[in-house]
């Protein structure tokens, strides 16, 4: 550093050589600290410090002690003989729930917020520090203090092992949910911190997220109550089956948990950069996991097609809710995202559905539900070799069928819908939700409203045709309902529709659809024109 | 300063545009190593939003603003390593200490091990802190508070600092410590951009300033450049020991001299043009006669440049 003048002394002094082997390790650890993410140092110097954690530690100690006092009181004598550790263990958890569930959750929501409020995110956004640096650096921080948390109770969670009645596996299995669904909230509070930067809008939030939490607490306790104390059913750890099952929540889990740090990294991302990439990987992530679940189970199942439907049910809901999201993203590029566009045409094709915008949105979600499809017919005409029978194979084909075909048309017809109101005011990702559903509504309550005005009764019969919750619970309810006459062209009949409307969107959509790595010359000051009186708004 | 380098702030063509507000219209000028530049203008002028889109916390509308040859559309990253933005707001954390803090931003630029050390050291030591290190920032005095956000924009060695009214709501000795720091930093080397209100000490602290208003710059350059360019006003005093009078009339008969007043032996006149005129004048007047015990004259202060400048209009 040239900046001041500093005397010689200045220089930092040397540290003492290390004297003892716990010295060497303290110095090690040290050093190693260096490369930690600088936010997740900050975070918990800060939040060590801070009254609400002391506080809280203490609270969740004198609890967890008067919980012992007293439950051993109510049980004695009896718990010297008697297996009572379950009984204690579910006053454990739900007092370890309190940290977990409400206040970890709600602190990582306020560290993020206050950033923003206190003008410190601006300062972290110009240092070297990405944006996903900064939510880890978060999350981690919340992970330190649930160790700590978890710390405090582990005596106490030993104590219930030495008490009987519950083995070493249900209390680290029961720990492990609590800490895993604890980090989840926790990066759930970060995407919720981001939403508004309006002060009176993060105060009414505020509300909102810790009445959330404390939901959730409540919930909480009553599964730890169920799943510890009254039912023991679903511990069968010897069960190939139930470790698959596991494997697969938790592949779920870090699924969701990715696309919640990819979610609040773009929320805290600078509008210019490209927002959309992470969170379409994040969603195309789920998309290939539940794939790989399901398609495992309806092998191992050949005869059962329910798996398959579920499959598909699944991933229409998965893209209907993610394209109503990117039905509403900004069509705008912005120059340092057109700077990445690369320049071979077949590499920019092949990269296109990372670049925000909502035409190559639509087309990534079009385009997975499509290849949904394709996998569960491929799965069906494979089980066809086993024992699947035609019935079920047609069922299967032509639910997913038509599952697809109402999804591509309400996608369709919202984005449609959204580009009109884009002429009007700038429709965005909140728009497009509450577009979407009330298309949705509408589609279910068209029909219903004609019932009544009519007074007719249309249950089972295509005067429902606009309504997918008809079409599930009809499929769902009786396989003969998918092998009726009408159903092939009615399912033939949606798919026209949906390529229509699909051939609309993409016409309309061309100009933006495939753009160019290009220097915008509204950024070339050589180029601009001796007056400007006006200009497109670079982050609109 | 000696400017035959390459700029290191660089505005070209610079607009922004919110809507309608036209918050930064077609502004252009350039910074050289070493040299401080003064952005000066009213409330709303323009100077954050430039210095936002500096800091690339922002995009411009149209036109480029270059760190070090680096464009702040095309290389922000680049643009952030070789900057140091001071915004007119704090930014302090709670629960966290001086070291704490700098430690902090050391890190988040990168700086490991003892390098980080020993930029928290020389930080320290430069803006005074040093006695502070292990004092809460929610106990820092407002002048302190200052310090330590000039340390924390500092910490990383930048080429260029951006200051954002840093003198704002300071005492008196607080300006004057900050200033002398703008001053110490100049002198080593950094390229600095510094807005304020205070214009009596931008005058003492820049080589260069830029006038804002309306999102236009309607005047670069040293404060003397402008002054000239300006064709500014002086009053000049003159004591004669006799025909005050006469001498009146004699300034009456000549250009570019208004406003006289005579006061006893004391004559007041305005003088529109440059300074070596007023000595010509001067002579001449001794030279027709008049017994000049004094001659002395206010020339116009960056603040009277400045209200000559703008008009006080806002968007």
């Amino acid at each position: 550093m040239s900046t001041a003048d500093v005397s010689p002394d200045a220089t930092p002094s040397q540290a003492a050589s290390p004297t003892s082997w716990w010295q060497t390790v303290d110095q090690k650890l040290e050093s190693l600290g260096e490369y930690l993410n600088p936010i997740l140092v900050k975070e918990t110097r800060q939040a060590l410090k801070s009254r609400q954690f002391a506080v809280t530690f203490a609270l969740v100690l004198l609890t967890s002690w008067l919980w012992s006092l007293l439950a051993i009181y109510f049980r004695y004598p009896g718990i010297l003989y008697s297996p009572d550790g379950p009984f204690l263990m579910v006053g454990y958890l739900d007092i370890l729930l309190f940290p977990l569930v409400v206040i970890i959750p709600f602190s990582a929501f306020r560290s993020l917020a206050s950033e923003r409020e206190d003008g410190t995110f601006e300062l972290l956004s110009i240092s070297t520090l990405g944006p996903r640096q900064i939510i880890l650096g978060k999350l981690v921080s919340s992970i330190v203090q649930m160790l700590v948390y978890l710390s405090a109770l582990a005596p106490c969670l030993a104590f219930t092992y030495l008490l009987r009645g519950i083995d070493i596996i249900t209390i680290a299995y029961v720990l492990i949910c609590a800490f895993l669904a604890s980090v989840l909230l926790s990066g759930v509070g970060l995407v919720l911190a981001c939403v508004t930067r309006q002060r009176h809008w993060q105060s009414a939030l505020s509300v909102i997220v810790i009445l959330l939490f404390i939901f959730l607490f409540v919930i909480g306790l009553m599964i730890s109550y169920g799943s510890i104390y009254e039912d023991a059913g679903w511990r069968q750890y010897d069960d190939v089956d139930f470790w698959i099952v596991t494997g697969a929540l938790f592949s779920a889990y870090l699924s969701y948990l990715y696309l919640t740090i990819e979610v609040a990294s773009a929320q805290i991302t600078f509008e210019s950069e490209n927002r959309s990439a992470g969170i379409r990987r994040g969603i195309l992530v789920q998309h290939f996991l539940l794939i790989g679940w399901f398609g495992y189970l309806a092998i191992r199942n050949p005869r059962e097609e329910e798996i398959l439907m579920v499959l598909m049910t699944m991933l229409c809901l998965h893209w209907f809710i993610m394209g109503s999201f990117i039905n509403g993203e900004s069509p705008v590029l912005s120059p340092r995202v057109k700077r990445t566009i690369p320049n071979l045409l077949a590499d920019r094709i092949w990269r296109n559905w990372r670049l925000p915008g909502p035409d190559r949105g639509y087309f990534l979600v079009l385009t997975s539900l499509v290849s949904g499809l394709l996998v569960v017919s491929l799965l069906i005409w494979f089980n066809r070799f086993s024992t699947l029978s035609v019935g079920g194979a047609v069922n299967g084909i032509v639910y997913s069928a038509g599952l697809v075909g109402y999804t591509i048309c309400y996608l369709s017809v919202g984005r449609l819908f959204l580009r009109l109101l884009n002429m009007i005011f700038r429709a965005d990702i909140f728009v497009s939700v509450i577009l979407h559903l009330i298309l949705l509504m509408g589609g279910v309550m068209l029909p219903l409203g004609f019932q009544v005005l009519t007074n007719r009764t249309m249950d089972q019969n295509f005067h429902h045709w606009t309504n997918p919750f008809w079409f599930f619970v009809e499929s769902i309810d009786s396989s003969s309902f998918t092998s009726q006459p009408l159903i092939g062209p009615f399912v033939i009949f949606l798919w026209v529709l949906g390529t229509m409307l699909f051939l609309v969107n993409l016409l309309l959509g061309t100009r933006d659809f495939l753009p160019k790595r290009e220097d915008d010359p509204r950024f070339q000051p050589e180029r601009l024109p001796a007056k400007i009186e006006d200009a497109a708004d670079p982050l609109a | 300063m000696i400017a035959t380098r390459k700029p290191v702030i660089e505005l070209r063509r610079l607009h922004r545009f919110f809507g309608r507000t036209k918050a930064v219209n077609d502004v252009s000028f350039e910074v050289y190593p070493g040299q401080v530049f003064g952005y000066i203008g009213p409330n709303g002028a323009g100077k954050t939003t430039s210095m936002r889109i500096l800091a690339t916390l922002d995009l411009p509308t149209a036109g480029d603003a270059l760190i070090d040859g680096y464009s702040v559309i095309n290389d922000p990253d680049r643009v952030r390593r070789r900057l140091g933005f001071m915004p007119d707001a704090f930014g302090v954390y709670s629960n966290v200490n001086c070291r704490e803090y700098l430690d902090f931003f050391a890190r988040s630029y990168g700086l490991r091990g003892r390098e980080r050390r020993l930029a928290m050291d020389k930080t320290m030591e430069f803006t005074g802190l040093d006695v502070l290190a292990e004092k809460p920032i929610s106990g820092l005095s407002k002048g302190m508070k200052q310090r330590l956000c000039l340390g924390r924009s500092m910490i990383h060695d930048p080429a260029v600092m951006i200051l954002d009214e840093p003198a704002a709501g300071l005492d008196p000795r607080a300006r004057i410590e900050l200033r002398e720091m703008i001053a110490r930093l100049a002198k080593h080397g950094k390229t600095i951009l510094v807005s304020s209100h205070i214009l009596t000490e931008l005058a003492e602290m820049c080589d260069v300033v830029g006038i804002i208003e309306q999102g236009q710059l309607l005047a670069t350059g040293s404060v003397a450049d402008i002054q000239r360019g300006q064709l500014t006003q002086s009053r000049v005093r003159v004591r004669v020991l006799e025909n005050t009078e006469g001498l009146a009339q004699w300034l009456a008969e000549k250009e570019d001299y208004s406003e006289i007043v005579t006061d006893g032996q004391l004559l007041h006149f305005s003088h529109v043009g440059e300074r070596a005129e007023e000595a010509v004048l001067l002579k001449e007047m001794i030279e027709a006669g008049f017994q000049v015990a004094e001659f002395g004259a206010r020339h116009s202060t960056l603040e009277d440049v400045f209200l000559n400048v703008t008009k006080g209009r806002v968007q």
